[in-house]
């Protein structure tokens, strides 16, 4: 995109004027990042907030401690663990969430799977995931996906045991292998459960699944590529510092 | 003239007291002498002033302390109150819009000022007039002391009344911000923003578009048009910012025409309640979508008094060009449009297609409504029903149906096709007849248009659809008998808009949320590495991330990455550097990337970059340290690391650990230093605040010489207050700012090294280095010390490339002695500077890289000259004040800065009187929340000093998302951004 195609210019003086005029106050950010620190399940970092900012915690800090253990028993591949802790819990979350449960055995299903476990693999899917299929269909695709795992070489996906693809893409791809299937092997599919079953468990405790800063970041990049293509202003080019890229004036000459 | 009386009766009760420091001894208001003084002017006469001082109700004992004020004429008029009395009040009245017109509302208040010395902030109480809740004016008032002093208090009577939302955060801000004069500034700044002036002659023209669209020129100024089709507020508009700004006018209209007593009656007012009221209340009830449907529809104003009322502010106009009704000068021949100016008639032959008919609305739909709908009642279908139903530019004919000319689209009832501007439909939804109710919806944040029939949705008929041009709401119709009925949100729509925006909004935040950032997560990463690379510069690092794998992963990523051998010596030397220039700052330090990466960071961002998460994490981590939230800081480092890596590595932890806590341990410090420093000020002891500044922070001296000008000033106050006032205020003033301070600024006690080290240590300084800093440069001391005059008439640049300063020929050894003994000598000749210059010596070293020579050479101000910082007695203190005093001129004459010439001399007046702390002029000075202010800019100044940013990233990353998105929506009229509200978001709100 060149410069003419931006014919606005949003100076630095008056952006400077607009920055002066937006404003997030203390208690507010305070507010975002308490959030952030329960849901995340930094507990100890959100009870010293508490006590430092004076801003109660809007969760029983306690419950912080066991939505952990079951984020990283999935996180560790120890569904069997995770299902547990979960029905003990909230021991109606699972009953009421049918496609969290679908998940959680499908999960157990790749563990299973990736452990080189066949046999055992094969029973539990008929045992238990077929089951689940049979009863929602609308989870059926989902089966069929896992399923083809069994037809997949895993010795294939990797040297010898089927590792965890953690990149966003994997770096040796085998073409052999669907993409969509390959992703069920991946360490993204535990992370997906692992959030999904802890918005779960804060939905069902009446809290904010989500917390909201992280999509502070996405619509920055969002909106600052938006605006790109209309005008010419200062641009944050580093997350972590805040640092400015300012455009050129039109005074001064400068190669793009 | 009746109304009034009511008026003020129910202003009693409505009373409110504006100040929060109500004294006790105040008189209690009695509300039934209100009567009596409130002013009985009448609008025709706004030019006067109302000053009632009714002094023979009030209690005998205080009514010749008290005096009441009252008022409901112009702001103008409120000025020469001030004259009136020695605690002169003046008011300033504000009320949105109408300050250049300068027509005030008939708010009438009442203050009441006691001339109690005692009494320093004086209650007032406000009063509204009846139906107060309706007003939406900013009152605000400056409350001048008789000390000079002037406190300023504002009020916004909408708070109570504006929907839940609004006063969270008008409480919030309250809350948050105690400093009133502050928030009289808020007041001001967002007033200016909202209301800027227009040109008038382009003022005069939209006034006269706005005009045009009801009146033609013929009609008299008494001609009435029907208001409530101006004044629809569909619902479903909440969602977006054209709708916000709606709302935010709905108030000053309702309070406009209030004040507008020739045209309005009792009854008239409770309507105007009821159709404001209702379009507020009904944004909580998402499935009524207009304003109470019992409310008179034929509600007319006149031309007069709409012009009035459009003349107010641009905003207003703004949000009402909205597409409300048919516009009766746009409208083929074949139609007519009924007095309702909703429905129309075809009226035309109806042979063939030249005898199509079509007309457009009032105003095109605003962008940045987000989703703009209208519903169609087909009343009659007419022959044959050839309905066309949709939107086009100004520009296409009228004689057509919409959708078969360029610019236009449409649906048609006779085939249920869709036509894209041209003559050929595509098949797309069924036909519609007699009795049905035909949705048009256009969707300016995916550009897309549909069509509802019945309420049942029927897709999207038209995509890309981002015209340059406004588009109109359009009908068009052919054959004889045809007649249809349009609602622009006057009645209830059939079909459920809300929901699908809701909708709309939610798939738009996916679409937020897709946006990758991986881009910007390298590109930050990147830059935070070539900042390393600047082999000076060691400090910085690739954030650590996340970890997310598996164990074994771990090790093959750690020994890949993370852990390379960052030697433990290499560490404390990189800490013990940085911390002694004060430069770790979130600007060129991660917290999270204390990884020291230098050695192989080529390679590694390819593999391993920050998730989302570890960015979070950084930003918070920066935020919590820069707010001295050490404990947090501390204890979300380690839970951060101790979750990701688990019992993975226990070597890596307790590296990391180590040196996050070396790094929060400096911060530490360094926000205990800037607290001490603050404090100190606040004490009043500001020699200890100057001494810390200089040493820590030499930059101040050189960036913000008028901060350092006002502290001395101050200084100087104090020691006229000493001078001036009893020994026992003396001692107590003593003892604050000169016995309890370190040993340095006491005399005699210059050469004792170890009180100096003493000092720093207690400030965080290493000994050992200041020891060896001393040791390299005092040998230069001398023939720099000279040169200082000299130089400080050069620019900074000129002086740093001297060779003198060159890095090498300063690391000359030299003994402890010869310092101290050229310390000595020098004292001689400069009398005052040399502990400060002794002390800038030893930063002189750790500064060099920062360029910071030239910074605090410049400053050679004598300010722990014994004349003036040994005072034992009153006489003392007078000497040191007239010591001090010319110090001061002399130095602060050569800067030629007019205004601290002015305030100089202003202070010189001190000289001038007998007894300055009580004298009127001087009075002012010795206030103490003078010191109360130069802290907090001191504060700030420190923060820039230590490369803080004045906020940190994640509220500049707010602020500039903020940017974005309304820069989108106000300048360039993006309908996406238009529905996303910052504020909804991340501002507190009910969950």
């Amino acid at each position: 995109m060149t410069e003419t195609d931006k014919p606005v210019l949003i100076t630095k003086k008056e952006w400077e004027k607009k920055m002066q005029e937006s404003e997030i106050s203390t208690l507010d950010m305070n507010k975002l990042i308490m959030e952030y620190l329960v849901i995340e399940g930094y507990k100890e970092a959100a009870e010293n907030f508490s006590s430092e900012t004076g801003l109660a915690p809007c969760v029983d800090l306690e419950t912080i401690q066991e939505r952990m253990l079951i984020r990283n028993s999935i996180q560790n591949g120890n569904i069997q663990a995770a299902t547990e802790l979960v029905n003990e819990l909230n021991c109606e979350l699972l009953e009421t969430e049918p496609e969290l449960f679908f998940k959680l055995k499908q999960q157990q299903l790749i563990e299973l799977i990736r452990e080189g476990k066949i046999e055992e693999a094969l029973e539990f899917a008929q045992e238990e995931l077929a089951v689940k299929g049979e009863e929602f269909p609308e989870l059926l695709p989902e089966l069929e996906k896992t399923m083809a795992l069994f037809a997949v070489d895993l010795n294939s996906c990797s040297n010898s045991s089927p590792k965890l693809s953690h990149l966003d893409s994997a770096i040796a791809h085998n073409p052999d292998i669907p993409e969509d299937i390959e992703q069920l092997l991946g360490y993204k599919q535990r992370q997906k459960l692992a959030s999904k079953l802890n918005s779960a468990l804060l939905a069902a405790q009446n809290q904010p699944s989500e917390s909201r800063l992280p999509s502070l970041l996405y619509l920055l990049v969002w909106s600052q590529k938006l605006l790109q293509s209309d005008a010419n202003f200062p641009k944050i080019v580093n997350f972590f510092t805040g640092d400015f890229e300012y455009p050129s004036e039109p005074s001064s000459k400068k190669p793009s | 003239m009746e109304q009034e009386n009511t008026e003020n009766q129910d202003s009693i009760q409505n009373t409110q007291l504006l100040s929060e420091n109500i004294d006790a001894q105040t008189l209690a208001f009695n509300p039934e002498n209100t009567e009596s003084i409130l002013p009985q002017s009448s609008h025709d006469n706004l030019e006067s002033l109302d000053l009632t001082a009714d002094e023979s109700n009030i209690d005998p004992e205080l009514s010749s302390n008290l005096q009441q004020f009252s008022s409901n004429s112009y702001l103008s008029n409120w000025a020469p109150l001030s004259e009136q009395s020695e605690n002169s009040l003046r008011f300033v009245e504000r009320s949105r819009g109408t300050t250049r017109s300068s027509l005030i509302p008939s708010v009438s208040y009442i203050a009441r000022l006691s001339n109690n010395s005692q009494i320093r902030r004086t209650p007032l109480r406000l009063i509204r007039p009846s139906g107060s809740n309706t007003s939406s004016f900013v009152a605000g008032f400056e409350l001048q002391e008789s000390d000079g002093h002037v406190l300023a208090y504002q009020h916004n009577l909408e708070d109570e009344y504006e929907d839940s939302d609004q006063d969270q955060e008008d409480s919030e801000r309250d809350q948050e911000d105690s400093d009133q004069e502050n928030e009289w500034q808020i007041a001001d700044s967002s007033f200016s923003q909202a209301y800027g002036s227009l040109d008038s002659e382009a003022e005069n023209n939209e006034i006269e578009k706005h005009l045009s669209q009801v009146y033609t020129d013929a009609d008299a100024d008494d001609a009435s048009i029907n208001l409530f089709s101006k004044l629809i507020f569909p619902t479903y508009l909440n969602n977006s910012h054209f709708g916000l700004l709606k709302k935010s006018q709905q108030e000053y209209i309702k309070a406009f025409l209030k004040l507008d007593p020739i045209h309005f009656s009792d009854s008239d007012y409770n309507w105007i309640d009821s159709i404001f009221l209702d379009s507020s209340s009904v944004s909580t009830d998402s499935n009524i979508d207009i304003v109470n449907p019992s409310i008179p529809q034929n509600y007319t104003v006149s031309k007069k008094t709409f012009k009035k009322l459009l003349e107010k502010n641009s905003v207003l106009r703004k949000s009402l060009e909205f597409p409300t009704h048919w516009n009766k000068s746009d409208i083929n021949k074949n139609l007519k449009i009924l007095n309702d100016m909703l429905q129309a008639d075809y009226i035309g032959s109806g042979r063939d297609d030249e005898d199509s008919g079509m007309l457009r609305t009032n105003w095109p739909m605003p962008s940045t409504c987000g989703v703009f709908y209208y519903e169609t009642t087909i009343i009659n279908k007419g022959r044959n029903g050839y309905i066309g139903i949709g939107f086009c530019s100004s520009k296409v004919s009228l004689s057509r149906l919409p959708g078969w000319d360029p610019d236009s689209w449409g649906y048609h009832g006779d085939d249920g096709n869709s036509f894209k501007s041209n003559g050929h439909g595509t098949s797309y939804g069924p036909k519609f007849t007699t009795g049905d109710v035909i949705g048009c919806g256009m969707n300016f944040i995916t550009h897309e248009a549909f069509f509802v029939k019945n309420g049942v949705f029927l897709g999207v008929a038209f995509k890309d659809l981002n015209p340059s041009f406004p588009l109109y709401p359009s009908v068009g119709m052919r054959t004889p008998g045809e007649k249809i009925k349009a609602n622009f949100g006057q009645n209830p729509f059939v079909f459920d808009i809300e929901s699908y925006i809701i909708s709309q909004k939610n798939l738009l935040w996916d679409n937020i949320m897709d946006t990758s950032i991986k881009q910007m997560l390298e590109s930050s990463t990147i830059k935070c590495l070539q900042t390393s690379t600047n082999p000076t510069d060691i400090s910085c690092c690739l954030p650590i991330t996340d970890v997310k794998f598996s164990k074994n992963e771990m090790d093959d990523t750690i020994s890949n990455s993370l852990v390379q051998p960052t030697s433990e010596n290499n560490l404390v030397k990189i800490s013990l550097q940085d911390f002694n220039e004060n430069k770790i700052s979130p600007k060129n330090s991660l917290l999270f990337s204390l990884m020291n990466l230098s050695n192989n960071n080529s390679s590694l961002h390819n593999e391993y970059l920050p998730s989302e998460k570890d960015t979070i994490n950084e930003l918070i981590l920066s935020y919590l340290i820069h707010h001295g939230h050490n404990n947090t800081a501390d204890i979300f480092a380690k839970n951060v690391i101790g979750i990701n890596t688990e019992a993975a590595k226990k070597t890596i932890n307790s590296s990391k650990v180590f040196q996050i806590n070396q790094l929060l341990d400096y911060k530490k410090r360094q926000v205990a230093r800037r607290k001490e420093i603050c404090n100190l000020v606040e004490q009043g002891k500001i020699l200890d605040a100057i001494k810390i500044l200089k040493d820590n922070y030499p930059s101040i001296f050189k960036n913000n010489p008028n901060l350092i000008f006002s502290l001395r000033c101050q200084y100087f106050v104090q020691l006229a207050e000493i001078a001036n006032s009893g020994l026992s205020s003396f001692r107590n003033m003593i003892s604050l700012s000169l016995e309890n301070t370190t040993p340095l600024v006491k005399s005699n006690d210059f050469c004792d090294e170890s009180n100096v080290l003493n000092y720093y240590e207690r400030f965080g300084f290493n000994k050992l280095d200041s020891d060896k800093d001393k040791s390299n440069n005092s040998v230069e001391y001398p023939s720099r010390s000279n040169d200082l005059n000299d130089i400080e008439m050069n620019s900074g640049s000129d002086y740093q490339k001297d060779p003198r300063y060159d890095a090498d020929t300063l690391q000359h050894d030299v003994n402890k002695n010869a310092e101290v003994d050229s310390v000595m000598e020098i004292d001689d000749f400069f009398p005052s500077t040399a502990i400060s210059e002794a002390s800038e010596m030893q930063l002189e070293n750790t500064a060099r890289t920062l360029n910071f020579q030239k910074l605090y050479f410049s400053d050679t101000f004598p300010d722990f000259s014994r004349e003036y910082c040994n005072v034992s007695s009153q006489q003392d203190a007078s000497k040191a004040m007239m010591c001090y005093g010319q110090k001061l001129n002399s130095y602060y004459s050569t800067f030629n800065d007019s205004n601290m010439d002015l305030h100089l001399s202003k202070l010189f007046l001190i000289f001038a009187f007998s007894d300055p702390l009580n004298n009127l002029h001087t009075k002012n000075l010795f206030n103490k929340s003078n010191l109360y202010e130069i802290s907090k800019q001191t504060n700030s100044e420190i923060l820039v000093a230590e490369g803080n940013l004045t906020c940190t990233p994640l509220e500049t990353i707010y602020k500039q998302t903020e940017f974005c998105l309304s820069s989108l929506t106000e300048k360039f009229f993006h309908g996406s951004t238009s529905v996303i509200s910052l504020a909804q978001k991340f501002k507190t709100q009910h969950r």
